[in-house]
């Protein structure tokens, strides 16, 4: 069983080469013309998944694209290729949830072929309610766990499922009146 | 829904393929132990999580036409109110 744990220490997506984050105009450049190949319609690369197994309710969100955009991190996309596809806001809990200790079970860390902690990636799915109090969750019970070495992943529902929710408040605006 | 009764030990198949055997029962708690066997490829989960994880999928899907335009302002506010991110 692997654990993990992330203190609260900010770091950048592991799959950015060159991409959004990088300062000056001229290394922008560069940049793009080395991710030209995975580069999307937005500022940031992009890195192809593959989900054998879909994910809850959607069986069939088999391919997806991870894309940002600078104005958007610590949001970033998945994104399912052509014009209807389908598209989740996800982020890394690094740095941004506090005592996440997540455990991954063994069959699922074989699914994925991982072999170690040090190959496992997670992203976590965001709720942007859209309602008054313009509130975003994010769900901590099922991340996307990310084999970085072959790009293969799957939602994967941690053992130690009691400790979280599937609808953790990230932000929501003050009340106004 | 079908319903069927099985004693401590044993089993129905579903679909030919997909085994779910009574393994242990707690008179006291009135928990069931069961043990599933099926190809790797079906998922199993417990209801209540699953339903959780479900709803919150299908929640989460960007709506096209709004197209979740909030998010940078969301970003925005995320990291005024956290530690900073990134290696900038």
């Amino acid at each position: 069983m692997i654990q993990t744990e992330k203190t609260l220490t900010g770091q950048l997506p592991f799959f950015t080469k060159g991409g959004a984050s990088t300062k000056s105009k001229e290394k922008q450049e560069k940049a793009k013309t080395q991710t030209q190949s995975a580069a999307k319609t937005e500022e940031g690369c992009g890195s192809e998944l593959n989900l054998p197994f879909g994910i809850i309710g959607f069986k069939e969100f088999k391919k997806a694209e991870i894309v940002f955009s600078e104005e958007e991190l610590p949001f970033l996309r998945l994104r399912e290729p052509g014009e209807e596809g389908l598209e989740f806001l996800v982020m890394e809990p690094y740095g941004m949830i506090p005592n996440y200790t997540l455990e991954i079970g063994d069959e699922d860390l074989r699914d994925l072929n991982i072999e170690s902690q040090k190959d496992v990636h997670l992203l976590n799915i965001v709720t942007v309610h859209g309602d008054q109090r313009s509130r975003v969750t994010v769900n901590l019970i099922a991340p996307i766990v990310i084999n970085k070495k072959t790009l293969q992943a799957k939602q994967v529902i941690v053992s130690n499922f009691h400790k979280y929710t599937a609808k953790y408040l990230l932000h929501e605006n003050e009340s106004t009146e | 829904m079908l319903i069927l009764s099985r004693k401590n030990k044993e089993s129905i198949i579903i679909d030919d393929r997909i085994e779910v055997k009574v393994v242990e029962i707690d008179g006291a708690t009135g928990t069931v132990k069961l043990a599933v066997k099926a190809p790797k490829e079906v998922s199993i989960h417990r209801k209540e999580v699953f339903d959780a994880i479900n709803t919150a999928n299908q929640e989460a899907v960007v709506k096209k036409k709004s197209g979740a335009g909030q998010v940078p302002e969301v970003a925005k506010a995320l990291k005024e109110t956290r530690a900073p991110f990134g290696g900038e």
